[in-house]
């Protein structure tokens, strides 16, 4: 399974994790994380992270969204990892801009952008390769972008001064490895909303007996679960040694689907409760909805397969892009 | 631990015997092949290149690998809609079943001959009274010196009419709870009082049949394990059952030939891709069964949500065929196949909504 790689490793980090999250109100967690060295997993030691690989960085994300805490820790660590700048209070955002263009060290565009309160620097996916651009910078302006989920924010450069970044890594690794911490986090969350609707099932009892007791419900819950595993699958397939060209992009939408169907039958089962405030279903479903369509949309990724599908033919479908 | 050069070995090998009876012009595909494309020269030439009781011990004619690598076999031979149906029972579940719990002269007398090849087993589950409720079959065993008389009717047998063998799941003891007195028989096809007589399906085809079983004797060795223990025993063959590529793959061959003649045509590129992704996903989870299976696991519920999603994926290949497919004789053709074939897919080895049952079960006990 995609989530336990080593099992001591996920168990410490549980514990971590429900040590913050327990904290009341999550507030301003990101600073604990980054204070814990957890800002910095995935990324080298020798490279100012924490050490660790990205199966380590999928346990945490995994445990973190399970635990319904929001921050910025896919930004920060996939930021990190592309441009070799550690993670502090502050980070580089990686942002898919495929069709910006960077003319003369300029770009000029609207992007969007998550956590930009905790963001100083862009690392842009452009057209012509991986840019950074400063957030605070001339040229470069902010507004609030309704969401739900993370923050996020319209940015709009106007010639704004962009660095390049030389590969490694490409903007197609740092896709494949968003797609990949997305996922994780989707199935964190989903594998959370799941559990938590069960216990609500198996506790909340109408006409006499459990609300498990119910046909409907029973359905429901077991089209959540069988969902549930293959977004599981598909991760852990995306996580191999030598997984191939569209494991990534399938995870992505194995997760997406599955968020869909997780987050509308958990409100479902959980009735008049499950929409309250102080419930903690809202985070997990809420992340659910906002994990679909982080970095590129659900839609762009199914397009971007389908197309890669019909241009390699049925045997690049077998080997390459299912496989 | 199966590594990743021994499933590719595998895979070549595959391809290489599909390749070669192509260029021969033995080489027949369709959809839903499992089923219905019987060709025992195939089954034959399967045997003949050791891929088949590909996990069993080497005594008998497997070659101890492990699910994992049938896994492999199988994706490439459904991949290409090759005709398996023969060979197809007795190695996916009657042979490991022989295996786990028969007795050493069944073994030896069964086990060589379906690696070979040779025989040829159907399924006697069903009854006109138990489908999905297979506990409450009817088809009795009673003692008799040197064996048992097995008297009943099974129904929707697949191949009755072809087959050496039947596997026949009966009832030994009528007097207690209806799951424990079931028992598990492997009867001769040309026995004194065994009839067949076919059921036609919508397709036109014939692979259906119902199958009487008349004071049938069948000798003692050739009970499956114990008496009584039957149910616990087809409960872990399901597990076999539900859990592999078949359940994926039937309308791989019509997807195959959409995405060929798709070219420029990038309308449908968001909806081909959903359907990638979740063929993806599902062949990842038909590796994960594998990878329990070979651990000694029983995934009972991850085979059933593989074969849940699996067949609606099945289903969903033929709906999008209809709006992407170009319009000609073949991809008609396949279509067709395939939309006379799709009722049964969601219903035969566990109907998705007993399916749906087993997995929630399982999440609610665990919760």
């Amino acid at each position: 399974m995609a989530d336990t790689r080593s099992s001591e490793f996920a168990d410490e980090l549980r514990a971590v994790v429900q040590d913050i999250s327990s904290r009341g109100d999550a507030g301003d967690v990101w600073p604990t994380l980054v204070e814990l060295g957890l800002a910095g997993v995935g990324v080298d030691e020798d490279a100012g992270g924490s050490g660790g690989d990205l199966v380590d960085l999928v346990t945490l994300v995994g445990e973190l969204a399970a635990a319904g805490v929001s921050s910025p820790i896919i930004e920060a660590s996939v930021g990190a990892w592309t441009t070799g700048r550690p993670a502090g209070d502050r980070i580089a955002s990686p942002v898919d801009a495929g069709d910006v263009s960077v003319v003369d060290g300029r770009v000029t565009g609207e992007v969007l952008v998550r956590w930009p309160e905790v963001s100083e620097t862009l690392v842009l996916l452009t057209r012509d390769g991986i840019a950074t651009v400063a957030l605070e910078g001339p040229n470069v302006s902010t507004s609030p972008w309704p969401t739900v989920g993370a923050p996020m924010g319209l940015v709009r450069l106007t010639g704004a001064a962009a660095s390049p970044l030389p590969a490694p890594p490409t903007s197609d690794q740092v896709r494949e490895r968003l797609a990949i911490l997305r996922s994780a986090a989707s199935v964190g969350a989903g594998r959370a909303a799941v559990a938590r609707t069960i216990d609500y099932a198996l506790a909340r009892e109408q006409f006499g007996a459990p609300l498990a007791a119910i046909p409907a419900v029973v359905s429901a819950i077991g089209m959540m679960r069988a969902q549930l595993d293959l977004a599981d699958a598909a991760l852990a397939g995306a996580l191999r040694e030598d997984a191939p060209r569209g494991a990534a992009m399938a995870a992505r939408l194995s997760a997406a689907a599955m968020a869909t169907a997780v987050a509308r039958t958990a409100h479902q089962l959980h009735g008049a409760m499950g929409v309250a405030q102080e419930y903690p279903l809202h985070p997990l479903t809420t992340a659910l909805w906002d994990l679909r369509d982080a970095d590129e949309r659900e839609a762009q990724i199914a397009r971007r397969l389908g197309a890669a599908a019909r241009a390699g033919g049925e045997s690049a479908v077998w080997e390459h892009l299912s496989a | 631990m199966t590594d990743a050069s021994t499933q590719t070995q595998y895979r070549e090998r595959v391809r290489s015997l599909i390749a070669e009876r192509r260029a021969a012009g033995t080489f027949s595909s369709r959809p839903d092949s499992w089923l219905r494309s019987f060709d025992l020269g195939f089954s034959a030439a399967m045997a003949e290149r050791g891929l088949l009781g590909l996990s069993w011990p080497r005594r008998f004619g497997g070659a101890e690998q492990g699910a994992v690598t049938r896994l492999a076999v199988t994706e490439e031979l459904l991949r290409a809609g090759a005709p398996v149906a023969a060979h197809w029972i007795g190695d996916r579940q009657i042979g490991p079943s022989i295996l786990r719990h028969g007795n050493p002269q069944l073994q030896e007398e069964i086990l060589p001959g379906i690696t070979s090849a040779r025989l040829v087993f159907c399924l006697g589950m069903s009854e006109p009274d138990a489908g999905s409720d297979l506990a409450a079959v009817t088809t009795a065993a009673h003692r008799v010196g040197g064996g048992w008389r097995l008297t009943g009717r099974k129904i929707w047998t697949s191949n009755a009419h072809l087959a050496t063998h039947a596997y026949v799941l009966a009832r030994t003891d009528a007097t207690g709870r209806k799951h424990e007195g079931l028992s598990e028989f492997v009867v001769d096809m040309d026995a004194d009082g065994v009839a067949v007589s076919p059921i036609v399906d919508m397709s036109g085809e014939h692979h259906f049949n119902e199958v009487t079983f008349e004071d049938v004797f069948v000798p003692e060795h050739r009970l499956i394990g114990e008496v009584g223990n039957g149910w616990r025993q087809v409960v872990e063959q399901l597990s076999f059952e539900r859990g592999g590529p078949e359940r994926v793959l039937t309308t791989y061959p019509l997807l195959a030939a959409v995405v060929e003649g798709l070219a420029g045509d990038d309308r449908h590129d968001a909806e081909l891709g959903g359907l990638i992704a979740r063929l993806a996903a599902l062949r990842r989870l038909a590796y994960a069964v594998a990878e329990r299976i070979d651990r000694g696991e029983s995934p009972v519920e991850q085979a059933a949500a593989l074969k849940m999603l699996g067949t609606t994926f099945e289903v969903d290949v033929i709906e999008f065929a209809r709006r992407a497919g170009t319009p000609d004789p073949q991809t008609a053709q396949l279509v067709s196949q395939s939309l006379l074939a799709s009722p049964g897919f969601s219903i035969r080895g566990g109907s998705s909504e007993v399916l749906l049952g087993i997995i929630a079960k399982g999440a609610l006990r665990r919760g």
